[in-house]
């Protein structure tokens, strides 16, 4: 049977990186798993991006920042950094090629 | 020494008294968990902090703590371990025995040396006895500040240079390998100047990753 666990785990830094790029120093994690599953990551939880965050954050790709949430409690914002806008350009021309490559091999006779 | 990591500290203890009793039980269970992982003591606070974060909020939408984390606890903590500088006991003690086997061999060099009155060997011993000293200091500030570097490689390493350093120099000379207990009083003053020397450079480091952590993330 097919891992797709395997595939997602290449994937997701990537996309995680898109939407905290997208929401500018906007993004918690919630936030980020939530945006995920509206992608159509039904599965993901905010636990599981908790390592993927922490690997952005030690890489110098994202900053994290301690501020009240409107709703009350401290949340944890995350803002992309310049390496992680060089590291997400990387993802997206890869991305272009690996999926572009895949569907010539795989759906040939479509 | 420690006034950021137990401000962070102080203010766990604050938000989880606020959260409810049942999500303060499930927490509880995840943080001996991670406990296990045998995580530097600032990341495991700062983690403990993060995962407060997560039960505040799984608090206020009515989720438990596990519908927030979405796997099994164990993996969970052991995927989070993989991604921060973790400190093993059996790497402490390694690093220890180095450092004894550092300062053993530099003695067994010192002795026959400075009965010839070597200044050149007293300049050396005074290198090698401060990183030996400066290894241990920086591995004390990893384990209990947490570190940008991970000690297991690179105070190991420096410290296993210094070892087969000191004792290289030792067997080069020809003179006798055989360590003594009791140390000449010059030796005491070495070692006292290059603690000295040592405690500087820890208070140093330690201001430095004081400001590297402010830099970091946390923000009070």
């Amino acid at each position: 049977m097919f891992d797709k666990s395997q595939l997602m785990r290449g994937t997701l830094e990537g996309c995680i990186l898109g939407i905290i790029a997208e929401n500018a120093g906007t993004s918690y994690g919630y936030q980020v798993a939530s945006a995920l599953q509206e992608y159509g990551f039904s599965k993901v939880k905010e636990g599981t991006i908790y390592p993927l965050l922490l690997r952005l954050e030690r890489k110098k790709f994202i900053i994290a920042e301690y501020k009240p949430s409107t709703v009350g409690p401290m949340r944890k914002y995350y803002t992309i950094m310049e390496d992680g806008e060089k590291c997400l350009e990387e993802f997206k021309q890869s991305w272009l090629e690996v999926s572009a490559n895949v569907n010539k091999i795989i759906f040939k006779g479509e | 020494m420690f006034g950021i990591v137990s401000k962070l500290n102080t203010e766990n203890i604050d938000r989880k008294n606020r959260l409810s009793a049942d999500m303060k039980i499930e927490l509880e269970k995840v943080l001996v968990c991670l406990k296990k992982q045998n995580i530097a003591k600032t990341e495991y606070i700062k983690t403990e902090r993060d995962l407060i974060t997560m039960a505040e909020e799984a608090n206020l939408s009515g989720e438990s703590l596990n519908d927030r984390l979405g796997e099994d606890m164990n993996i969970w903590c052991k995927d989070v371990a993989a991604e921060i500088p973790v400190t093993g006991m059996f790497e402490h003690f390694g690093v220890g025995i180095q450092t004894l086997c550092a300062v053993l061999a530099v003695e067994a060099f010192v002795r026959p040396v400075k009965i010839n009155g070597t200044s050149f060997a007293e300049v050396t011993v005074g290198v090698l006895l401060f990183m030996s000293i400066y290894v241990f200091a920086v591995t004390l500030i990893n384990t209990y500040i947490g570190s940008k570097f991970k000690p297991s490689v690179l105070t190991t390493g420096i410290n296993f240079g210094v070892t087969i350093l000191a004792a290289s120099i030792s067997i080069e000379l020809g003179k006798s390998v055989k360590t003594t207990v009791l140390l000449t009083m010059n030796f005491y003053v070495y070692i006292l100047i290059l603690i000295g020397v040592a405690v500087v450079v820890q208070i140093m480091l330690v201001k430095y990753y004081n400001k590297k952590l402010k830099q970091d993330n946390v923000k009070f």
